[in-house]
């Protein structure tokens, strides 16, 4: 007894702690299609085609109330119609390939496992149907100087085909592909587009139309893809030069005041220094040579003021601020030249989206 | 070496730190300027004032490293005619270096040295000094003319047969005109000494030398 309580408390021990960890309970609506496939596969292998075929109709029924995924179904279909053809039922087979097409275009039937008559039986189908379709993008990076990026299309028969990559932003296109196509085709894109320039970081999708050959049919299929770019950090440009890094250009009526000031101040200068400050116990002092001085200075004053008040502008300073933009625009120049060798190394980075939003 | 060299000397070293030293891969301008001044000199020596005057000339020669240090050396000579009954005629000689220090956009720090030599029919009187000043550049709008007023005290001053001026200044103040390599400059310049009596001179002695000072320069890019 103290046994058996033992072990319903490790039990209820080890639920509670299952359930804590979140751990989810098995998929059992999956794994319940998937074991019936599984044994239709077996049952179709060891030829039991009147016990395969019911399975893979209960299945497909829509009284099938488990999940299933796409592909799962196109499985289905698929080895219900290759049952079906095996046991003369050519019709119904077609059908059933056709509905396996309709969702999956890239179906087909592997030549050392099906039959001839299979076979032909599907490619009757292919024929009777019409879907195009693309592989999803696999996320990967390349380098557009030396790489391409490849997509896989596919249309079921014979048929009118364009291949298009364009930016979900509207943007025009890069046609990648336009004409006859039957079955698979890879097709390359080397990461341009119409423009010549590599295609900027965002969403992007193919679009695949086809118009079959055979049939009054058209079809049109999208994938997503994000595409990032990868390449060395560039340099900031200079800003534009501000008006507070520029010199004036025209001096303000204040300077030609200034200049007066400065030539009278030196004047006044001479004046002071063989006056006050000479030694006047050295006899008479002499104002002629200070005076020559102060002439000059008083005289550059006022003609550098006459000047400067009917020329305002500051020549030297606009060569200044000229030369000053000179060097900024070659600086930017420069830099602009650095940053377009490192975009020239970009590597594009592509993973695969699921629509047009994020 | 005198005590008044050394002084100078250790200043000149210690400007040229401050300079940034000159490197080899600094880029110097060369300037050669003629000056010629004309001069009145006052002396009182307890005789009354002798005073005479005259003309000197002579080249200077200035180094300038990236518009920061320059580094002049200049010599002068010329005769002082007596203009009065107590003065007599002398010749004058004059040999200087000097060190200039850009301290800011409008100021420069200066230190020198001047030999200068007094000769007159009684007695050779040389000077050496050394002279520690600031020049301010009043720069007008128009390029290349500048106002300059330049003042220094002289703390080591060594003469013949006196003691240690209490009073030791020199003064300047004028225009400089710049056009290309091209330079001229005119300035009043003041130089005035105050000795107090002491165990070699039994009375004050006062001295000034002031005149006009006028140079031309070229300069030469390195």
């Amino acid at each position: 007894m103290r046994k058996l309580i033992v072990v319903l408390a490790l039990c209820v021990i080890s639920s509670l702690a299952l359930v804590a960890q979140g751990t989810p309970p098995p998929d059992s609506t999956s794994d319940s299609t998937a074991q019936l496939l599984q044994q239709a596969h077996a049952l179709y292998e060891r030829l039991d085609l009147e016990r395969a075929v019911p399975l893979l109709e209960r299945v497909l029924s829509p009284g099938w109330s488990f999940g299933m995924t796409k592909a799962q179904r196109v499985d289905a279909y698929t080895y219900l119609a290759a049952s079906l053809a095996l046991v003369g039922s050519t019709d119904s087979a077609a059908r059933y390939f056709r509905a396996a097409l309709e969702r999956d275009p890239f179906t087909d039937l592997d030549p050392r496992r099906f039959t001839p008559g299979q076979l032909a039986v599907f490619r009757t189908a292919r024929g009777q149907t019409f879907a195009v379709g693309a592989r999803q993008v696999s996320a990967l990076r390349f380098d557009p100087r030396t790489e391409q990026l490849s997509f896989t299309v596919v249309t079921t028969h014979g048929a009118t085909l364009r291949v298009e990559v364009r930016s979900v932003d509207a943007t025009p296109g890069q046609v990648l592909f336009q004409g006859e196509s039957d079955g698979l085709r890879e097709i390359a894109w080397n990461g341009l587009m119409a423009d010549g320039r590599l295609a900027p970081p965002g969403r992007y999708e193919v679009r695949v139309d086809g118009r079959s050959r055979l049939l009054s049919r058209s079809d049109s299929t999208r994938v997503y893809f994000d595409v990032r770019h990868e390449l060395p950090a560039l340099e900031d440009t200079l800003h534009e030069l501000l008006l507070s890094e520029l010199r004036p250009e025209r001096y303000p009526p204040s300077a030609a005041t200034g200049d007066l000031v400065k030539g009278l101040g030196i004047a006044a200068g001479a004046f002071v220094i063989s006056g006050a400050l000479a030694d006047g116990d050295l006899g008479s002092r002499s104002s002629a040579l200070p005076a020559t001085v102060a002439a000059t200075a008083a005289l550059s004053g006022v003609v550098a003021f006459v000047w400067r008040r009917h020329h305002a502008e500051a020549p030297e300073n606009v060569l200044a601020n000229a030369r000053r933009r000179q060097e900024r625009r070659l600086t930017n120049d420069a830099i602009q030249r650095r940053n377009n060798a490192r975009i020239a190394q970009t590597i594009l980075v592509i993973a695969p989206a699921s629509g047009v939003g994020p | 070496m005198r005590p008044a060299f050394a002084h100078a000397s250790g200043l000149l070293v210690l400007l040229a730190l401050a300079a940034g030293a000159p490197t080899a891969a600094g880029q110097w301008t060369v300037q050669g300027t003629g000056v010629l001044s004309v001069m009145r000199h006052r002396v009182d020596a307890g005789y009354g004032v002798e005073p005479s005057s005259g003309v000197l000339a002579g080249p200077e020669v200035a180094a300038t490293l990236r518009d920061r240090l320059t580094v002049r050396l200049w010599t002068r000579s010329g005769s002082f005619h007596a203009d009065g009954p107590g003065a007599i005629d002398r010749d004058v000689a004059e040999a200087g270096l000097q060190v200039d220090v850009a301290a800011l956009r409008w100021l420069t720090v200066q230190a020198g040295t001047t030999r200068r030599t007094y000769l007159t029919v009684l007695a050779r009187q040389p000077w050496t000094t050394v002279a520690l000043g600031a020049e301010a550049h009043l720069p007008f709008t128009e390029t290349g003319v500048t106002g300059i007023v330049r003042g220094a005290i002289l703390p080591g001053v060594s003469v013949n047969g006196l003691g240690h001026p209490d009073l030791a200044i020199a003064l300047a103040s004028g225009m400089e005109y710049r056009r290309g390599r091209a330079s001229a400059a005119v300035l009043y310049s003041l130089e005035r000494y105050r000795f107090a009596p002491s165990a070699t001179a039994t009375v004050e002695r006062r001295e000034q030398l002031a005149g006009l000072v006028v140079s031309v320069g070229w300069s030469l890019k390195r």
